[in-house]
């Protein structure tokens, strides 16, 4: 399993610049194959801008399912599963629509 | 040269006067136009960033725009005067009032600078003038965030914000106005046909995106408006080219009312009002809680 601690890549994860440096972390890893666990330690809430970048962007390469069962969100708090969950679920309902 | 008197208490409704004053100086030929501040007694964080798109913008457009009666002693001239509006759009020499507590520095904003504005300026501001735990500051603060961004993603070279604590009446206003295209010119890229309040509706739906940049992905307004209306209690006003949008409580939960004005809003306007009273119980959005997939 690959950790991404998020505070030790960035200094808000508050832009669109530095979710995409955790996507680049993330991506890779699911790419081999790999279960990743994604620790929002230290961080309460975040902007949608990063959560489109690091997280949400990956629906452009990988399927949900492979995102749900090798995605792990850990160290969170209710405002980032709310978002997470939100943007995951809207992006779901705009796959199934096309 | 055109004097332009400023109403007497200025704000995103009242700018419609001095916008169709300023066109009209402009479409006369005038060169030079001239903004009153004499009569001016009150003016709220929407106001003055609009104004001071109104002022920037206009003096791209004519020779210049300057500023009369800014060493007056009414109480909105030396409320701009104390938050640095005068010194930051002006190239006069008036002596500047000390800063107030209850409000933080009137800022342009260009590019990436809304990311220290926010974290060196803004989060400390709000923690310290309105006295709420780091964990409400930081929820606050990623809300504020979806106003900020907007500048650097949709607005042009240059943008404003502004805000302004009213402890008497619990209410913190934060306001941002950018000098973009507007938030209707963007979405009828992708519905040609929608007028510009009804654009505003659309731009605020979850998911809805233009795709302007790779940054979005149409779910800021909505972020914003959760926070502010459904979860705060307070009100969200959005204006934009000839629209506008108020996002407040109803019977039924967050309603959105919108209407078609009769002047043309360059860029984008947006103003948060929220309840501090109720800001504190914003520390349950923040609970640490388990991740699980739906």
């Amino acid at each position: 399993m690959v950790l991404v601690r998020i505070k030790d890549h960035v200094q808000y994860a508050y832009t669109y610049e530095e979710g995409q440096l955790i996507f680049d972390l993330i991506a890779p890893a699911l790419a081999r194959g790999e279960v990743v666990a994604v620790s929002f330690e230290g961080i309460k809430a975040v902007p949608s801008s990063f959560i489109n970048a690091s997280l949400l962007q990956l629906t452009d390469r990988f399927s949900l399912d492979d995102i749900r069962s090798r995605l792990q969100i850990v160290d969170s708090t209710h405002f980032i599963n709310d978002l997470i969950k939100r943007g995951f679920q809207t992006a779901s309902e705009k796959h199934t629509a096309k | 040269m055109a004097l332009i008197t400023l109403p007497r208490n200025l704000n995103i409704d009242t700018m419609r006067g001095v916008y169709s004053r300023c066109w009209e100086a402009v479409a006369a030929g005038d060169k030079i136009l001239i903004l009153d501040f004499k009569t001016l007694h009150f003016i709220d964080p929407m106001g003055t960033t609009a104004l001071a798109c109104l002022a920037v913008g206009f003096s791209d457009k004519v020779a210049s725009v300057s500023f009369l009666g800014v060493e007056g002693d009414s109480p909105a001239v030396r409320y701009l005067n104390s938050a640095g509006f005068f010194e930051s759009l002006s190239d006069g020499e008036e002596a500047r009032l000390a800063a107030r507590e209850t409000t933080i520095e009137f800022m342009p904003i260009s590019g990436t600078e809304h990311v220290n504005f926010l974290h060196m300026r803004l989060r400390p501001w709000i923690a310290r003038e309105v006295r709420l735990s780091s964990d409400t500051v930081e929820s606050l603060s990623a809300c504020i965030a979806e106003m900020l961004q907007n500048i650097e993603h949709h607005g042009g070279a240059l943008g404003f914000a502004m805000a302004q604590h009213y402890p008497k009446k619990s209410e913190l206003r934060i306001a941002v106005a950018d000098r973009g295209l507007g938030i209707p010119v963007h979405v009828r890229r992708v519905l040609p046909n929608l007028k510009d309040s009804a654009a505003l509706s659309k731009a605020c739906e979850r998911g809805f995106t233009t795709k302007t940049n790779v940054t979005n992905r149409g779910y800021g307004l909505d972020n914003l408006i959760r926070y502010v209306v459904g979860n705060n209690g307070g009100t969200v006003t959005l204006r934009s080219r000839y629209g506008m949008l108020v996002a407040r409580r109803g019977p039924n939960g967050t309603f959105l009312h919108t209407q078609v004005v009769d002047w043309d809003c360059p860029g984008s306007a947006v103003q948060i009002v929220l309840r501090t009273d109720t800001l504190e119980k914003s520390d349950e959005f923040v609970r640490p809680e388990v991740f699980e997939w739906f």
